[in-house]
């Protein structure tokens, strides 16, 4: 099956990570653990991957990592003392495995 | 080798950044701040789309003129019906562009007229009173007038041109159905009839260069498109879509627009754009609908009213290419990673004050940001977050109130931001958390909504550089909303009401009045504006839990426009304006984040001539 995105790792270092014209030609979407997704089969992707020194990763290594972030931040909030799991402020939630798409 | 000049008749022209506006498209030249070479090109959408504006004022009208009847922003409705044929009606309705304003009626209540011109200058011939007109009635601005009638009575046609110079096309009685009358600004004349006759057909362009589309026999109708020369018709390319009573909009035989319409029992949303040899399908009306009121052009179309199933739609949508595309980028990264902290400014000169940087630790830290990257700078005197935040000109004057210390008490401080360091001023009256806000900063500022500790608030408060007072409530009390704008001009969006809510409402500076609403419900978003005509809403808490969705204000309606390449929400409050907006901080899936984001809407996009 054709791939819709390609994924890399890449830390954004801020200010020019992203830029205007990169951001019109193409969606970005980040994922935890550094996860970026972009077109596949894409010129502008490419370049930008090159850009930012991007690793490259196959979907299911980056489900890998992005797995291992959720599961952790899962674990931890499991960890919680009960008062803070339903806490009076609603920010504190548990978070969702999130399936990246091929 | 030959010179840039030898080739493109044009020297590389010498810029600083500061003085480089003066480009062309196309033209390549030297940025000497920079050091490099620079070209631009349009950035703007080529392809056009629909976007709702404001409803017209008649409750649930129809038919309301066939033809097209001004431009976008100078449209006219003219009679119609409500309920079917016996709520026939006289009302005429002004279109600006932003609202519809009744104006004086026609003499006689009709329906299923012929109605060509402009807002200032429009025919309305023919109709249907129970039985087919002859009549015609001649709008001159201010009132109509009868003038000439048909030759024949015709019900349910259409017509190309305007006021001086018209075509009347089609209609019923059927045995008629194929005829055309041409108008030369005093009489009609019989001219050269249709190659298919019928009715429920629509049109665009003028009297010497025209096309039809669409139409009878029911149920279907069919996809039948016809040419004017000025003379005589000709067949053309078939639209995609058979239909009756479509909408029909654009300036000539080859620059058409039609959209919605009916197909047996199908309501139908689709658009079709004609070029002179095809028609091309393009993005789908938001509301299904026929018996559609039209106005202008294929890149700045309308469409008002029209049957829905089960009634009538008072609903209007604005067509139009060639808008800014505007894009999220990168922008320096707090310096740490907090969610609901304060925020006030523009996207070169931010704020961002207090927050929390893990469950239950609340800060005092306060961090400029100069487009670039974010400083710490003097602190705040309480350690708060979910805070109101003001301030529109920079962060050199911010007002920051009400919010949660990290033992969950909602607060009614206000502190005030000199470009040095906070002060704490005169308490708000009502304490609350996670409230809308709007102001210009420091010495003026709006609070509405938000949570009292548990409760919804509709309460507004007013901060004059000194005191806060009570003005007139929401109209829905809710938590978690945004805002932007000022104290005489704002917007409050979406939050939690229970449950997330899409409701926005606008302040005139004396009351709130519901206008359009997001296109998804969600609490716990950003927001960038610095008036209530023109704005943005980013990120927030619903479906996904943490969204990316940017939705723009036109002043009248919201639109999607490009995803924030992270996903998040609790950022709490906002900065920038509607084309140069700033997102900070928040809350992801996972965790807290230090992100920025810069928004950035203009119609050029500028390059750097690069080796990669």
């Amino acid at each position: 099956m054709a791939k819709t995105y390609q994924y890399c790792v890449a830390e954004n270092w801020g200010k020019g990570f992203i830029d205007h014209v990169e951001s019109q030609r193409i969606t970005f979407v980040s994922f935890p653990g550094n996860i970026w997704q972009v077109p596949a089969y894409n010129k502008h992707g490419n370049l930008w991957i090159a850009k930012v020194g991007g690793t490259l990763k196959t979907k299911d290594e980056a489900q890998v990592i992005v797995d291992a972030v959720i599961t952790s931040a899962q674990n931890a909030w499991d960890s919680l003392p009960d008062d803070e799991k339903a806490p009076e402020v609603e920010t504190n939630k548990r978070p969702t495995d999130i399936i990246l798409e091929e | 080798m030959a010179s840039y000049k030898e080739t493109k008749g044009t020297a590389i022209i010498n810029y600083t950044t500061a003085n480089s506006p003066a480009v062309v498209e196309g033209q390549l030249w030297y940025d000497s701040t920079n050091a490099n070479f620079k070209y631009e090109y349009p950035a703007v959408t080529t392809v056009g789309s629909w976007r709702t504006g404001a409803n017209t004022t008649k409750p649930a009208s129809a038919n309301r003129g066939n033809g097209t009847q001004g431009i976008q922003t100078a449209a006219l409705a003219t009679g119609g019906t409500t309920g079917g044929a016996p709520g026939r009606f006289a009302d005429v309705e002004n279109y600006n562009g932003t609202s519809w304003t009744e104006v004086n009626n026609l003499n006689v209540a009709k329906q299923l007229a012929i109605s060509i011109g402009t807002n200032t200058a429009t025919l309305v011939a023919g109709g249907n009173t129970g039985s087919a007109l002859a009549t015609t009635e001649s709008w001159n601005g201010t009132c109509f007038s009868e003038v000439a009638d048909l030759n024949s009575a015709k019900s349910t046609g259409t017509g190309t041109g305007g006021a001086t110079a018209g075509l009347a096309v089609g209609g019923t009685p059927t045995p008629t159905n194929a005829n055309c009358e041409i108008w030369n600004g005093s009489c009609w004349a019989e001219t050269n009839n249709l190659n298919s006759g019928r009715y429920a057909l629509s049109s665009a362009g003028t009297s010497t260069d025209g096309l039809v589309f669409a139409g009878s026999p029911e149920p279907a109708g069919v996809a039948l498109t016809e040419k004017w020369n000025g003379s005589s018709w000709s067949e053309v390319a078939d639209l995609n879509l058979a239909r009756l009573q479509p909408g029909g909009a654009g300036t000539s035989s080859s620059a058409a627009l039609a959209f919605g319409g009916l197909n047996g029992s199908s309501y139908k949303n689709e658009t079709e754009q004609y070029n002179g040899t095809s028609w091309t399908e393009l993005n789908n009306l938001n509301t299904a609908r026929f018996a559609v009121g039209a106005a202008g052009s294929t890149t700045a179309g309308l469409a008002y009213a029209g049957s829905i199933p089960g009634g009538d739609t008072q609903a209007t949508e604005e067509w139009n290419v060639g808008l800014p595309i505007g894009a999220w980028s990168t922008g320096g990264s707090l310096n740490g990673a907090k969610q609901q902290m304060g925020q006030a400014g523009l996207q070169n000169s931010a704020l961002a004050f207090g927050g929390e940087t893990s469950t239950a630790v609340t800060v005092t830290e306060t961090e400029a940001y100069n487009g670039t990257s974010w400083t710490e700078v003097n602190d705040m005197n309480n350690a708060f977050y979910r805070m109101g935040g003001a301030g529109i000109s920079g962060n050199t004057a911010v007002l920051s109130f009400g919010g949660r210390n990290s033992g969950n008490t909602v607060q009614n401080n206000t502190e005030s931001w000199n470009a040095t360091s906070w002060t704490a001023v005169n308490t708000m009256n009502t304490a609350r958390d996670i409230m809308g806000d709007a102001g210009t900063g420091n010495t003026s500022a709006l609070a509405f909504g938000g949570d009292s500790g548990g409760s919804q608030l509709a309460i507004t408060e007013l901060y004059n550089g000194t005191n806060w007072a009570e003005v007139a409530d929401l109209n829905d009390s809710r938590s978690d909303l945004t805002g932007f704008g000022i104290a005489t001009s704002a917007i409050a969006v979406g939050g939690f009401s229970p449950p997330n809510t899409a409701n926005t409402e606008l302040w005139n500076g004396t009351s709130w009045t519901e206008v359009n609403n997001i296109n998804t419900a969600r609490q716990e978003m950003s927001s960038a504006g610095v008036d209530s005509t023109a704005g943005l809403i980013f990120g927030g808490d619903g479906a996904p839990p943490r969204t990316a969705k940017t939705e723009e204000w036109n002043g009248v309606s919201w639109v999607e426009v490009a995803d924030l390449s992270t996903a998040r929400a609790y950022m709490n409050g906002g900065a920038g304006t509607s084309t140069a907006g700033l997102a900070f901080g928040g809350e992801t899936a996972t965790a807290r984040t230090a992100a920025t984001e810069e928004w950035s809407s203009s119609t050029v996009t500028r390059e750097t001539i690069s080796t990669s």
